[in-house]
């Protein structure tokens, strides 16, 4: 095994261990806070019907497991798109997904009075692909490809266009306010239902993603590289792209709105392995993941029995460091 | 008559220093300019002569006064400083663009006297534009554009006119339009101009004093004919250097040069 | 365009918004009625209207339309660039954010009408004062980039925050909070306009800068070399903008767009120094807002829209057409 190849490892290792360490916090702490003999009891019985089996396996579990694809998928998607864009700056959540999801539903709530979650994940997927669609098409340059200047006001701009045209439906047509505190964001209320419909998509995303990585890395070298290496790039470029659709949008509808997590965890991921897709989409998804189990245990943990926002606990951690990277320049074109 | 002096200056740039222990003094009523390759510290010095860059040690001189002790409204009624592309992003009128030159002499709100407006429409005569007073800077040609900032410099009515690269990127008639401007500016009114150019024949033709400079530090200052040598030219720039003697104006011409050997 | 033809034009268009905005609405009064009412003939109900409800919602109007021009112009000459707005730039989102605070975390009480203001203040203030601390290298070289960036994110980071915060138990207090983050003009009463005072003050210190502004739109090594104090400059500039959008929110709400459309307008119509631009950047500000709201209370009347929204909706993609003219 190579240097770094076992470097490799040793990351997915180190990784891998903090995700479970997460999974048993996130089930086992929050507002209620059980021993691990419960725990296991609970586990080992899951047909058993106790208080402690509502809470655990009806509750948490699908949250906490919601909470892992939910920050695997956005943190992939956040890492394909820097690659596809070759800009650091490309976050699902800054670039219009969030609105464009938002405004889908706000549709899909005028025109029928409740949504199955396979309809809700349709409409996310919807919104999101053409929220997507104009802020790429209103940001790419000729010659000069996507400026992170451009893309953060397309993707500002869009958002408020949909944002406001979603709210607006919602006032107009006095739909539900379910819809607002959907955007607001959190993994609040996630059951098996929804788990159920949404969980494949993420699951074959990372799939797909990660058996084709190594056609990202070439895509990332840019266009001139790619053709010259031989590659189809535009029938990938597609591809790659429908996947950042279907992750971030399926991850949007189970979460609500998300930012930073697509930005930020693929750039600490990048610093450890360079610009090979192939061991960052791995350590991203996981990092990811484990981020967001530790990020929902956090919004439960802080004031029980109130929820901090998810959202909150996210821009929180995730915002300094941002704040960071601008000012050390990571963003110039 | 005021003199502008530079007493062993330092000058860094985070952390790195870019002129070192560098001693120079600019004649009153002359036009001096100073050349040298990339990165010599041409710009660097002309922006601590101007108090635009801080000084790590020693000390610039205006008229035997520290310009540290000078307030920056007092240093701007003395000093005129044009930079290189000078750059404006907002629609704006020519005239409005000359008339900001006056700054240094407004107060409070900043209505435009009767002198003031007198001295923009002789700078604008000066600089022959008064026919674009009305047009939009950004729909001038370089020349133009370049004229009306120099134009700017007129306003501020001062001794000394500071110039970085002021004909770089510019068409050789509008070159030679400057310069003119820059001759008959010393020669009418008495003003000291200390520019930095990149074309020697231009610096030759036009300076009545050069300063070569090499890694922040001075090689040589003195007349045109004692600093356009084959020996100045090859410390400076590394460059085996033929020079004539321009028949028209007398000054040395560089006709042509190869690579060191 | 000339500046005498531009103030008539836009001058004799304000004085018709206005009379319509006191005329039309949920009802209508036309215009022998308005006449009517401001001679002291009129019957109670319609006095009522016009001088309980419309006046005050046509000076909130102005107020707010005035001072969103007017920092979107500063926000453009500080940025270097058309595409600066107090909304874009997260003054907004940062007031809003520290409103959503003290409305979960501080009793309700009567002073909370006083104390809002002041937090607002601190939230605009804050935001403002990081990007700028953000996007400055040494010496005072502002990086207009940088700060553009960050404003951008901050704004849509801290706005997701604004409803979370307020939270779903008291669902008054988040109904506001929605309001509020949709633009909804909630400060057209009397109460709310005793702000204005605040603003004019504001609008005066700013004009009496004007000569200081015209010098930022130069390149910094120029305004430096003609003697101005260039980091007092800006930061006069930023705190004057945010006082005035962290007070002009607490009025009319989370309106964006007006800096950035008004800002662009009065560029094209008036490229003139800021003695010149502030009073038409403002007319034309309170112009947009004043007729949005106009259209909005009279053709959706029964489910009024927020005047944000509708403004939002024509200033973003005018946004997006602005910028792919600007990527030229």
């Amino acid at each position: 095994m190579s240097f770094s190849n076992k470097k490799f490892v040793a990351q997915l290792t180190v990784i891998s261990l903090l995700f479970l360490l997460g999974l048993y916090c996130g089930l086992r702490f929050g507002a209620i806070s059980y021993s691990q003999q419960e725990l296991l009891t609970t586990f080992l019985h899951p047909f058993k019907e106790t208080a402690t089996q509502d809470v655990l396996l009806d509750l948490r579990l699908p949250r906490v497991l919601a909470a892992g694809l939910v920050g695997a998928a956005m943190a992939t998607a956040g890492a394909i798109m820097q690659g596809l864009m070759r800009n650091a700056i490309a976050d699902p959540g800054l670039l219009g997904i969030n609105a464009g999801a938002g405004l889908a539903l706000a549709l899909g709530y005028l025109f029928f009075k409740s949504l199955h979650y396979s309809m809700i994940l349709l409409l996310c997927l919807l919104g999101a692909t053409i929220a997507a669609f104009l802020v790429l098409a209103l940001s790419y340059q000729a010659r000069i490809g996507f400026s992170s200047l451009y893309l953060l006001l397309a993707g500002a701009m869009v958002s408020a266009l949909f944002t406001a045209l979603g709210q607006g439906l919602v006032t107009y047509f006095k739909l539900s306010p379910t819809i607002i505190g959907w955007q607001a964001g959190g993994l609040v209320g996630v059951n098996w239902a929804m788990l159920k419909v949404i969980a494949p998509f993420i699951l074959v995303g990372l799939m797909l993603a990660f058996i084709l990585a190594k056609q990202l890395t070439i895509l990332s070298l840019g266009q001139t590289f790619s053709v010259a290496l031989g590659q189809k790039t535009t029938r990938f470029m597609v591809f790659f792209l429908g996947l950042v659709l279907i992750l971030s949008g399926a991850a949007v509808a189970l979460v609500g709105s998300l930012f930073l997590v697509g930005l930020i965890i693929p750039h600490i991921v990048k610093q450890w392995t360079g610009p090979v897709y192939q061991k960052i989409l791995p350590l991203t998804a996981l990092l990811g993941a484990t981020f967001m189990i530790w990020a929902d245990l956090l919004s439960r943990f802080i004031a029980p029995p109130y929820e901090t926002p998810l959202i909150s606990v996210v821009s929180v951690t995730c915002l300094p460091y941002f704040l960071w990277m601008i000012h050390k320049g990571e963003f110039y074109d | 008559m005021i003199e502008l002096r530079a007493n062993k200056i330092t000058v860094a740039y985070q952390a790195k220093k870019i002129i070192t222990d560098l001693s120079v003094t600019f004649k009153a009523d002359k036009i001096t300019t100073i050349i040298g390759a990339n990165g010599c510290g041409k710009s660097t010095l002309l922006k601590a002569l101007t108090r635009l860059w801080p000084v790590a040690q020693g000390e610039v001189m205006l008229a035997g006064r520290s310009l540290l002790s000078l307030d920056t409204k007092e240093i701007a009624r003395r000093i005129a400083f044009l930079p290189q592309s000078p750059k404006l992003t907002t629609a704006t009128k020519v005239y409005d663009l000359v008339s900001y030159g006056r700054y240094p002499y407004q107060k409070g709100f900043g209505r435009l006297t009767a002198s003031d407006k007198q001295k923009i429409d002789q700078a604008l005569e000066l600089t022959a534009t008064k026919h674009l007073k009305d047009n939009l800077v950004e729909e001038l040609s370089g020349g133009q554009r370049q004229r009306v900032f120099i134009a700017m410099t007129l306003v501020q009515d001062t001794d000394i006119i500071v110039l970085d690269e002021p004909t770089t990127y510019l068409d050789m008639n509008h070159q030679l339009e400057i310069m003119e401007i820059l001759q008959k500016l010393k020669q009418e009114e008495n003003k000291t101009i200390i520019m930095v150019l990149h074309d020697l024949n231009l610096a030759a033709r036009f300076s009545d004093e050069l300063v070569a400079m090499r890694a922040g530090k001075i090689v040589k200052q003195d007349a045109v004919s004692a600093v356009m040598t084959p020996e100045v030219l090859r410390e400076v720039f590394r460059i085996d250097a033929q020079l004539i003697q321009d028949p028209t104006s007398g000054r040395p011409l560089l006709l042509n040069y190869q690579l060191c050997k | 365009m000339t500046k005498k033809r531009f103030f008539l034009i836009t001058g004799s268009l304000f004085i018709i918004s206005v009379v319509l905005s006191l005329a039309l609405g949920n009802a209508k009064l036309d215009l022998i009625e308005l006449w009517d009412v401001m001679t002291g003939q009129a019957t109670p109900a319609q006095n009522f209207v016009v001088f309980e409800l419309r006046m005050p919602r046509v000076l909130a109007c102005l107020l707010a339309g005035a001072s969103l021009g007017l920092s979107g112009l500063l926000l453009q000459t500080l940025t270097q660039n058309p595409l600066a707005d107090s909304g874009t730039l997260g003054v907004n989102a940062g007031a809003g954010l520290l409103i959503a605070f003290a409305l979960r975390y501080l009793p309700q009480g009567s002073y909370m009408s006083q104390l809002l203001p002041l937090v607002s203040v601190i939230g605009g203030l804050l935001v403002s004062w990081s990007i700028y601390q953000l996007a400055r290298k040494q010496q005072s070289i502002l990086d207009p980039i940088k700060f553009i960036i960050t404003g951008v994110t901050l704004s849509a980071i801290l706005s997701t925050s604004i409803l979370p915060v307020v939270g779903h138990v008291e669902q008054a207090k988040l109904t506001y909070m929605i309001d509020w983050l949709s633009g909804k003009i909630m400060g057209d009463n009397w109460t709310s306009l005793s702000l204005a005072p605040l603003l004019l003050i504001l609008w005066g210190l700013i004009y009496y800068r004007s000569r200081i502004f015209d010098l930022l739109t130069l390149a910094e090594e120029s305004s430096l070399a003609l003697g101005l104090d260039l980091r007092k400059a800006r930061r006069d500039l930023l705190i004057l903008t945010s006082l005035l959008v962290s007070l002009t929110v607490i009025i009319a709400g989370n309106i964006v767009f007006i800096g950035l459309l008004a800002g662009h307008m009065s560029q094209l119509f008036v490229p003139a120094g800021h003695r010149v631009r502030i009073p038409a950047t403002m007319l034309l500000g309170v112009l947009i807002l004043l007729v949005a709201d106009t259209l909005t209370r009279t053709f959706l009347i029964g489910n009024t829209l927020p005047t944000g929204i509708v403004v939002s909706v024509i200033g973003a993609p005018y946004f997006l057409f602005l910028m792919k003219k600007a990527q030229r």
